[in-house]
């Protein structure tokens, strides 16, 4: 379930009307007054978003300035200089940490240019922050240049949200030259092991960019406004930056699912050579290092991959093939595939790969995907569901290795997935039905969505909150009534007022 | 093992008398089962368990320890999980959240007990429930357990106990034979109590209670006999107004293969751990401690009454501290009558509300999470802000007050006769009431010299301090206790509850779930009337219907205020006009405020009519002349009239006292505002859509800034790795 955001006025039109305060007429000083007091308001209510605090910060720091101006008081420049600079420095420091939102510092002017915060006011920052404190006539240029960037970003989108927002063309770099980096640099170790130290700073750098490219990631999901809508994975109580985090880590999860990333372009070496359903040896040795990384830095990363695969994997059409977007990570192995059972074969295995390997040594409290995925792949497999023929035999594959050494599921499996000679059996016995119930039973209990009933004990609590209040009603204090249902008082949302005359 | 190697990393320079751990077998008397203990219970050790161990890609390995791996689960070593039972209960993990079982893990044996009907668990009538005179009965259901030395029983849920032969031990405490019905909440979102039958002791002082025929047959020596009976509070539906907090009181679904139904509703029993869910364990550490401050109640009275007991427990976040403080609290139970309690965290009160210092009287031992024992206090001070950072001094001054009044009014009460007559059987101390002070885990910078200045103005007796093992810079700065204030007073290094860092990160119940959850069971709370010097904890819960469903009380502030003051940084600002805006939906101190004088409240300032009595930037009361009563939630405010309409758990006698309304920084949750009865909350509230609800706002906020500001924390520079 998703929490609405406590927000400070009762309806947007106060914050319309505060806008209009601020920005209708530049030289009305006392409406710019009025704005303060609403804001200092509101922020004594509940804590601000970052923007409007900003904005009272600066609104402010201008009234003071014109009031000074008004009684021409030369001494007080240094104060207002003073303020100017923390208001500014406020301003950068508070749009830019939010998004700082990678396990390493980008360049706060990296993070501004996406923003579409003007550079110099980063620098401003950097000079007041750091250097000589600017100058009034620098400064107040800026305090006018931040409202007006603040009304551009903040106040215009949020009052009209459909109104495009000007980030929403938000840009991210393709991450296919770091994969394909990545894939060089430990090509050359694994051939080579007495190289492994020579390349480990550059393999490492290259981890780092990864990081980097998520982080900004990240920046552009929160600022573009094409991921407002986007909540596939959203489950209760995250956070809109896990979101973000996880918008990223798909894209970078479907770079992966590339022909030459996970799975290699070659189809000899797509086969592995035991009999364990796992990606082949060298392929495995290959990108270890980078998954385990990226699982590491981002808990969720195992099941945006998973989740990723499988809807490739569980998607209606025929497996076809997506010459636009391969990347080409090999060049000297070209070739265009065609739709293939292996390259489903080999996400299939990567998927068991990740629930076998990152499941037994997993966080704690960290949720087990096998039985989800378990459930979903069942779904799909399900007697009389033609639609997945062509994938019968990955699914199947993938759902066997996932029950393996789980009794519960693989009891379900064997269920599911019916040896040819008990389909034999076509005579309809009197305990069929018990047997059907059986299975039905098994395979409900699999579930781990509508697994177990909950069998709340209803116990409606009437704390007799009437009669404890007609018994008070007397005793109360001057000044102080009890409504009861008598009188015209009905429910409400808190913080409105309904009249309750007896 | 593991915790033996951990203490032993943590060498510390100092020179103190530490209750580390031992080697088990050299250990005293302790809560837990002792080492042998458990030889005899691996026969009942789950089979399977066993063979899941062998699945283990470490089975080859250990073999020389063979017959130590065998032990599913030991009390001396904290579980190799069970990382997150720290302090404040936030370490645990949601069933959606939760693995399954999964097969290749080790899973603890929690519960060796199982019942059987007429050997050793009996369902007992109402008749018979009557004739054991217990203090308090519910209505049917009750049934007598029979538990045996080295048994084992979690129970999850809620219940009513008593121990009615032999002795049985609960959350570190020992229960003995009496008829006192000891209220347990134990849900699954904190360390679920494990009931043990304790040593019997030798003393024959214990009460004797007849029990009905066919379980004295089978109760003999080195067995206790409890009584568990329905607990009806509604508590339980807090979890439909804070769904972080939805079921809690019954197995997670994950469960089900673990847990077994005790024929009594509303309690479970946990035949394993998992990793949400965890025993309450008391370290080795904190047993000795305990043990030196709390003296046996069937010994050496005399002693005990001599020297007033002062505790004061110091330890930073997730420690434990809150958990120490509570079994302190029920240990000194076990000898007093009553316990003071002085609770210096803000935000992670034990029982009130958070925004407040407070001292609580309390009468009877505590099973559960602050939530579930909400409790109006003796004499408590408004802050108005999870954190004493924006008042210091304020917060300091509160203490000292709160201090004074214990020394003065509480640590030798006078004992009213009809108290005396109502106590009659008890036999634990009642003419001095020792003072347990739990101070908060900002340990440090600005944090750090606040706790020195409380700790100077307790003067304990008692210094508990958790130690955090990473933290090793403690080691430089002296105790405090070595440095003059306390120069007396005895000094207790503890370990620290939680081992791994790892755990708070996937912590489902963090420190603002449990918050919000304390202040929502607090406003839907129904307290019984207070009485001066007596435990005035909640009995229950009014869940029936969601706060903006609840008829308020009308109040007419030109009436029954004399002040509205703001607290808080930056509320010196807010101007008058502003004032209705500032308190409509807010949470609010109830405060009475005496003296006319010097930093009382001067009526001379006349307020214009149909003006709240605000005056901007004028102090919060002073703690000296003041008192904060409770929580209020201004529920709304009349545009038209001067008018609130207002709710607050007190009981009316109370309200006409609170002249001052104190509004900080704390806010009724989220959750608080919502209905569940739409759509489990997600629907309108109170028959409003959406979008006609005020201060709320659903789907994400377009533009620049819109969130509020995070506050970076460490990030690695390039390079760092």
């Amino acid at each position: 379930m998703r929490l609405p955001r406590r927000v400070p006025w009762r309806a947007i039109a106060e914050l319309d009307q505060v806008c209009s305060w601020i920005f209708a007429d530049e030289n009305d000083i006392d409406a710019k007054e009025q704005a303060v007091n609403r804001l200092i308001a509101w922020k004594a209510v509940t804590s601000l978003p970052h923007a409007l605090e900003s904005t009272l910060m600066i609104l402010s720091v201008t009234l003071l300035d014109f009031s000074l101006s008004q009684k021409s008081s030369a001494s007080a420049n240094l104060h207002l200089r003073q303020s100017y600079a923390t208001a500014v420095i406020r301003l950068v420091n508070g749009l830019v940490d939010p998004l700082q939102v990678g396990a390493y510092a980008r360049s706060i002017a990296a993070i501004a240019a996406q923003l579409g915060l003007p550079p110099w006011l980063v620098e401003l920052r950097h000079a007041a922050t750091h250097e000589e404190l600017p100058s009034l006539e620098l400064l107040r240029e800026a305090a006018r240049e931040s409202l007006s960037w603040l009304f551009n970003h903040y106040f215009l989108p949020t009052l009209n949200p459909s109104s495009s927002s000007p980030s929403s063309s938000a840009f991210i770099r393709p991450v296919s030259p770091l994969l394909k980096r990545y894939k060089a640099l430990l090509k050359l170790t694994i051939r080579d092991a007495s190289v492994r130290n020579q390349y480990k700073p550059d393999i490492e750098a290259c981890l780092r960019d990864i990081e980097r490219w998520i982080a900004e990631g990240k920046v552009a999901a929160s600022t573009s406004t094409d991921t407002l809508g986007w909540d596939d994975y959203m489950s209760r109580n995250d956070e809109d930056e896990d979101v973000a985090e996880k918008w990223a880590l798909d894209r970078l999860c479907v770079e992966l699912m590339e022909r030459g990333a996970l799975v290699p372009l070659s189809k000899r070496k797509r086969v592995p050579s035991t009999d364990e359903f796992w990606p082949q040896k060298e392929n495995l040795s290959l990108w270890t290092p980078l998954l385990s990384h990226l699982q590491t830095h981002h808990s969720g990363f195992s099941s945006v991959l998973t989740n990723r695969i499988l809807s490739h994997l569980l998607s209606e059409q025929a497996p076809v093939d997506v010459t636009l977007d391969v990347i080409q990570l090999d060049p000297e192995e070209p070739g265009v595939m065609h739709m293939d059972i292996s390259y489903d074969m080999c996400l299939a295995r990567w998927i068991a790969w990740v629930v076998n390997v990152w499941n037994s040594d997993r966080e704690e409290g960290d949720y087990d995907p096998r039985k989800e995925i378990y459930v979903r792949l069942a779904a799909a497999l399900a007697p009389g569901n033609t639609t997945m023929l062509t994938r019968r035999k990955t699914l199947t594959s993938l759902l066997n290795a996932l029950s393996q050494g789980n009794a519960e599921l693989e009891k379900a499996t064997a269920l599911l997935i019916p040896n040819s000679d008990n389909v034999k059996c076509q005579q309809w016995h009197q305990d069929d039905l018990a047997e059907m119930d059986k299975r039905l039973h098994i395979l409900v209990s699999c579930d781990p969505i509508n697994g177990k009933p909950d069998d709340v004990p209803e116990v409606t609590v009437t704390a007799s909150s009437e009669s404890h209040e007609t018994s008070h009603q007397e005793s109360l204090p001057l000044g102080w009534r009890s409504l009861s249902p008598s009188s015209s008082w009905k429910p409400c949302p808190i913080g409105l007022y309904v009249t309750g005359e007896s | 093992m593991q915790g033996a190697a951990a203490s032993a990393a943590r060498k510390s320079k100092r020179k103190k008398v530490k209750h580390r751990e031992g080697p088990a077998v050299t250990r005293p008397a302790r809560y837990f089962t002792a080492e042998d203990e458990f030889s005899g219970q691996k026969d009942v050790v789950m089979v399977d368990v066993d063979d899941d161990e062998d699945d283990e890609e470490e089975s080859g390995a250990g073999d020389e320890e063979g017959p130590q791996r065998k032990r599913a689960w030991s009390p001396s070593v904290p579980l190799a999980d069970s990382s997150d039972d720290d302090d404040d209960e936030h370490g645990e993990d949601d069933a959606l959240l939760v693995p399954a079982a999964n097969q290749k893990q080790e899973r603890a044996v929690l519960s060796t007990f199982s019942p059987l009907a007429g050997m050793n668990a009996f369902a007992i009538t109402p008749d018979e429930v009557l004739a054991l005179r217990l203090s308090h009965t519910s209505e049917g259901h009750a049934m007598a357990l029979v538990v045996e030395q080295g048994e084992t029983l979690a129970l999850v849920g809620a219940y009513m106990l008593s121990v009615i032969h032999g002795s049985a031990s609960l959350s570190g405490l020992t229960l003995r034979p009496s008829h006192v019905a000891h209220r347990v909440f134990a849900p699954r979102s904190s360390p679920v109590p494990v009931l043990q039958c304790a040593q019997a002791s030798e003393d024959a002082q214990d009460t004797t209670i007849v029990l009905p025929e066919r379980i004295r047959a089978v109760s003999g020596e080195g067995t206790a006999v409890v009584v568990l009976q329905r607990l009806v509070t509604g508590v339980e539906h807090l979890g439909r107004v804070c769904r972080v907090f939805e079921h809690v009181f019954q197995p997670s679904r994950w469960h089900a293969s673990s847990s077994t139904s005790l024929d009594l509703p509303g309690v479970h029993i946990l035949t394993h751990a998992f990793k949400d869910v965890h025993p309450f364990v008391v370290p080795a550490s904190w047993e000795m401690a305990l043990g030196s401050v709390c003296p046996d109640p069937t010994k050496s009275l005399d002693i005990a009454s001599e020297t007033p007991v002062v505790c004061i427990v110091k330890g930073p976040k997730k420690s434990g501290k809150s958990t120490f403080a509570r079994t302190l609290l029920n240990r000194l139970l076990s000898t007093f009558q009553k316990v003071a309690f002085l609770e210096c965290d803000l935000g992670q009160s034990e029982f009130t509300p958070g925004g407040m210092v407070a001292l609580n009287i309390i009468e009877q031992p505590v099973f559960g999470p602050p939530f579930t024992h909400p409790t109006l206090p003796h004499l408590a001070h408004y802050i108005g802000s999870t954190s004493p950072r924006s008042s210091p001094s304020h917060y300091l001054s509160a203490i000292r007050s709160l201090l004074d009044a214990y020394r003065l009014d509480v640590q030798y009460p006078l004992l009213d006769a009809e108290e005396h007559d109502e106590r009659e059987e008890d036999r634990r101390i009642a003419d001095v009431i020792p003072l347990v002070v739990n101070t908060m885990g900002w340990t440090k910078g600005l944090g750090a010299d606040l706790n020195v200045k409380i700790e100077e103005m307790v003067e304990a007796t008692d210094v508990f301090e958790i130690e955090d093992g990473a933290w090793q810079t403690v080691d430089a700065v002296p105790p405090v206790s070595q440095r003059g204030a306390g120069a007396e007073a005895r000094y207790h290094a503890l370990e620290s509850m939680s081992s791994s860092p790892s755990a708070s990160a996937s912590a489902q119940f963090n420190a603002i779930d449990q918050r919000n959850m304390s202040i929502l069971s607090y406003f839907h709370a129904v307290f019984p009337l207070p009485r001066p010097l007596r435990e005035v904890s909640a009995t229950s819960w009014n869940t029936s219907l969601p706060l903006c469903a609840q008829y308020p009380y009308e109040v007419d502030w030109s009436v029954a205020f004399d002040r509205v003051a703001l607290v808080g940084a930056g509320s010196e600002d807010v101007v008058n006009g502003e004032v209705e805006r500032v308190v409509n939906g807010a949470v609010v101190g109830l405060v009475s405020w005496e003296g006319e004088g010097e930093g009382g409240l001067a009526h001379t300032t006349s307020f214009p009519n149909r003006t709240m009595p605000y005056v901007q930037g004028s102090p919060p009361p002073l703690p000296t002349t003041s008192t904060c009563h409770g929580l209020a939630l201004i529920r709304g405010v009349s545009p038209s009239s001067p008018h609130l309409h207002v709710l607050t758990p007190l009981d009316p006698s109370v309200l006409g006292r609170c002249r001052v309304v104190v509004k900080g920084e704390m806010e009724v949750p989220v959750w608080g505002m919502l209905d569940f009865r739409s759509e489990g909350g997600e629907g309108g509230v109170a028959g409003y859509e959406r979008g006609k609800v005020p201060y709320l706002q659903w789907g994400k906020g377009e533009g620049v800034g819109a969130e509020r500001r995070r506050v970076r924390r460490n990030l690695m520079r390039k390079g760092q790795m």
